[in-house]
C-alpha cells in the first residue's frame, strides 16, 4: 500500500481513477490544479505522483520544474497520465527522466487495471 | 550599505531551508546575479513563491559577503504569459533556461542576456511557431559563442547545390554531399535565414515549415556537441 | 474574399479535444462498471456536435428566425434545470436569481442554445475539489434584460475572451496544443448571441466573473398574470 497523489483536472475522470487505486488499497489524495498539488505535496507527502501535464493556468510542465526545485521531494515517483497525444508530448523536447518521471501513459490508451498496475 | 539596481530574468529557483528561494538572474550588465528571496515561501498564493518564470523584474539586491546576494524588492516589468499557456512554448522556455544556466556557468557576456530576452518575446507571440523560435535561439546561441555553422561551402570547400542532398558533419560544422538519402537544401536554406532574420521575418516569408524539424534536429545536436548541452 | 468557414482548424482542434475527455470517461467507466453518469456523459457530447452543426447551419444562409416573447426568468430556470445533473458531477450548485420580469422578443431555441453554452462552458471551469456555486441572473440593466453567468471559480477576462474569438477567427496559425479550457462552448454561445444581435462580454456581479448578455425589452408585450 502506498500514498497517491492524483494531479487531475477532470473531477469525474479523478473519481474513476481515485476508486481503482483505492480497491487495490492504495491511499489516494486528489489535486485538480499546479498549485493546489504543491501544497498537497506538502501536508499528504505521496510516494508516487500520477501528473496530467495538459492543466488550465499552471500545467503540469510548470509544476514539474517547480517541484523538482524542493530538494527533501526528491525520490517521489511521478508517473504522466496525459491526454496528450504522443506525437505531441515528444515535440515538447523535456529531458522528463531529470524531473523525476518514471513512466509515461497515453490516457485513452491506459485502462484502469493499467493504471493500478503500473502504480503496485 | 552595497545596495544596487538591475533588470534579470529569472532563469533559476531553488529552495533554501523553510520560506526562502534562492533565485539565479541574468542581468544585462552584472551578468549572473544570485539572490536570497526571504520568506517567499511563505506566501502561498502564488505558484512562483512571488517571482516568476519567463519574466523580467526590476531587482533591488544587498551584496552578501558570499556568492549571494538579499533581495529586497522586485517589481514585475515584463511576463511573458503565453509561454505557460501552451506546453509546447512552456517546454521550449524551460530549455532556453537550462541552456543558458549551463553554458554562463565559466562565462558570461551581455549577448546572453538579450539572447534570452529576444528568445521569450519570440516565445511568447502566438502566431509564432515555437519551434522556428527554438531554431532562431540554438543558432544565435551558436553564433554567441563562435561556433556558427558554415552553410555556403560544403567539407570540400565546395559550394552547396540546389537540388542535391547533404549529411551534415558535426566535427567539420559543415555539410557534406550525400549519394543517397540525406538534407535537402531548403533545409540549408532555413538555417541561413535563422543566421541573419529573426522569427517574425522569417515567418513573413513563409514556406519554411517542412524545414523545420530538419533544422531543429541539426541546430540541436551541434548545439549538444560544441557545448556539451547533455539533454 | 471569401467568407472563413464556422469551423477552421483551431475550432476542430478545441472540438476533438473536447470530446476526447467525454469518450475516455466512458471508456473507463464501462470498465469500472459503474454506467450511473453514462447516460449524462453521452447527452452532454451530443449536445455539443448538435450546437455546432446548428451553428453551421445558421452561419450557412440567411436563415429567418421566428421571434416569440420571452420570460428570461423562466428560461433561466429551465436551463438550470436541465443543467443541474451536469453541474452535480462537478460539485456545482446552479443557483436562478431573478429580479427582472420583462418579456423579451427573441427566437427561443437559439437563445437557449446561448445561453446553455454559457451556463456549460463556466461549470467546465469549476474545479469541483470543493463544493461551488454557479449563478444564472436575470436583472434589469441599462434598460435592457441582462442574463449573466458567474462563479468564484472564473479566471476568464475580456482579453482572453477577445483572444478566443481571434484564434478561432484567424486563418493561418501554426499548430498548437489546445490546453483544458471550454472554449468551444463559448464560441458556440458567442456566434449564437451574435446571429440574434446580441454580444457576450465578460462581466463581474457581487464580486463573481462570468458572462452576460443584454437584451432589450420589448414594449409592446405583457405577460399576462
Amino acid at each position: 500500500m502506498s500514498r497517491i497523489l492524483i494531479i487531475e483536472p477532470d473531477v469525474v475522470l479523478a473519481r474513476l481513477y481515485k476508486s481503482a487505486l483505492v480497491a487495490s488499497r492504495h491511499e489516494v489524495g486528489h489535486s485538480t490544479t499546479a498549485q493546489e498539488a504543491l501544497h498537497a505535496v506538502e501536508k499528504f507527502r505521496p510516494d508516487t505522483i500520477i501528473l496530467e501535464i495538459d492543466m488550465p493556468n499552471h500545467n503540469g510542465l510548470e509544476f514539474l520544474y517547480e517541484f523538482s526545485s524542493y530538494s527533501d521531494w526528491v525520490g517521489i515517483d511521478i508517473i504522466i497520465h496525459t491526454s496528450l497525444r504522443p506525437s505531441l508530448f515528444q515535440r515538447m523536447k523535456v529531458s522528463w527522466q531529470h524531473l523525476g518521471v518514471i513512466e509515461y501513459l497515453y490516457k485513452p490508451d491506459t485502462t484502469l487495471a493499467a493504471l493500478q498496475q503500473t502504480v503496485a | 550599505m552595497n545596495q544596487y539596481v538591475t533588470t534579470g530574468i529569472v532563469i533559476k529557483r531553488v529552495n533554501y531551508g523553510e520560506a526562502d528561494r534562492i533565485i539565479t538572474f541574468l542581468t544585462p550588465r552584472r551578468g549572473k546575479v544570485r539572490g536570497i528571496a526571504k520568506g517567499v515561501r511563505r506566501e502561498k498564493s502564488k505558484l512562483a513563491g512571488g517571482i516568476e518564470l519567463f519574466s523580467e523584474s526590476d531587482l533591488t539586491l544587498i551584496k552578501g559577503r558570499g556568492e549571494i546576494d538579499t533581495i529586497i524588492s522586485t517589481r514585475l516589468k515584463v511576463h511573458y504569459d503565453s509561454i505557460v499557456g501552451d506546453l509546447v512554448r512552456t517546454g521550449a522556455g524551460y530549455d532556453f533556461l537550462g541552456i543558458v544556466d549551463a553554458v554562463t556557468e565559466d562565462n558570461y557576456e551581455e549577448n546572453y542576456y538579450s539572447l534570452i530576452s529576444m528568445a521569450f518575446k519570440f516565445l511568447n507571440v502566438k502566431t509564432l511557431d515555437a519551434e522556428l523560435t527554438r531554431c532562431w535561439f540554438y543558432t544565435r546561441l551558436l553564433d554567441i559563442t563562435g561556433y556558427t555553422p558554415e552553410l555556403k561551402l560544403d567539407v570540400n570547400d565546395e559550394p552547396l547545390r540546389e537540388d542535391e542532398n547533404y549529411l551534415f558533419d558535426f566535427s567539420a560544422g559543415r555539410f557534406q554531399l550525400s549519394q543517397s538519402e540525406g538534407f535537402s537544401t531548403d533545409v540549408i536554406k532555413l538555417m541561413r535565414l535563422l543566421q541573419k532574420h529573426t522569427p517574425a521575418q522569417i515567418d513573413r516569408v513563409g514556406g519554411t515549415k517542412e524545414a523545420l524539424p530538419a533544422a531543429a534536429q541539426i541546430l540541436s545536436r551541434l548545439a549538444e556537441y560544441y557545448l556539451q548541452i547533455k539533454k | 474574399m471569401q467568407t472563413p468557414d464556422f469551423i477552421n482548424n483551431s475550432l476542430l482542434d478545441s472540438i476533438v479535444e473536447q470530446l476526447r475527455t467525454p469518450l475516455l470517461t466512458i471508456k473507463l467507466m464501462v470498465e469500472a462498471g459503474d454506467t450511473s453518469q453514462l447516460g449524462l456523459i453521452t447527452s452532454s457530447s451530443i449536445q455539443l456536435l448538435d450546437d455546432i452543426a446548428y451553428v453551421r447551419e445558421l452561419t450557412k444562409g440567411n436563415p429567418s428566425l421566428d421571434l416569440s416573447p420571452i420570460n428570461i426568468a423562466v428560461l433561466s430556470d429551465d436551463i438550470a434545470h436541465a443543467l443541474t445533473p451536469f453541474a452535480s458531477a462537478r460539485n456545482v450548485a446552479i443557483q436562478p436569481v431573478s429580479l427582472c420580469n420583462r418579456p423579451v422578443l427573441a427566437h427561443r431555441y437559439t437563445l437557449l442554445r446561448a445561453y446553455e453554452n454559457m451556463v456549460k462552458g463556466i461549470l467546465s471551469m469549476s474545479r469541483g475539489e470543493k463544493a461551488s456555486t454557479v449563478v444564472l441572473s436575470t436583472s434589469n440593466q441599462n434598460g435592457g434584460v441582462r442574463f449573466g453567468v458567474y462563479s468564484s471559480e472564473v479566471n476568464l477576462s475580456a482579453r482572453d475572451l477577445s483572444q478566443m474569438r481571434k484564434l478561432f477567427g484567424a486563418s493561418r496559425r501554426p499548430a498548437s496544443l489546445v490546453t483544458t479550457s471550454p472554449v468551444t462552448e463559448l464560441y458556440i454561445a458567442d456566434k449564437l448571441l451574435s446571429i440574434l444581435g446580441l454580444r457576450l462580454r465578460t462581466a463581474i456581479s457581487a464580486r463573481q466573473h462570468g458572462f452576460a448578455t443584454s437584451l432589450t425589452p420589448s414594449s409592446q408585450l405583457t405577460f399576462l398574470r
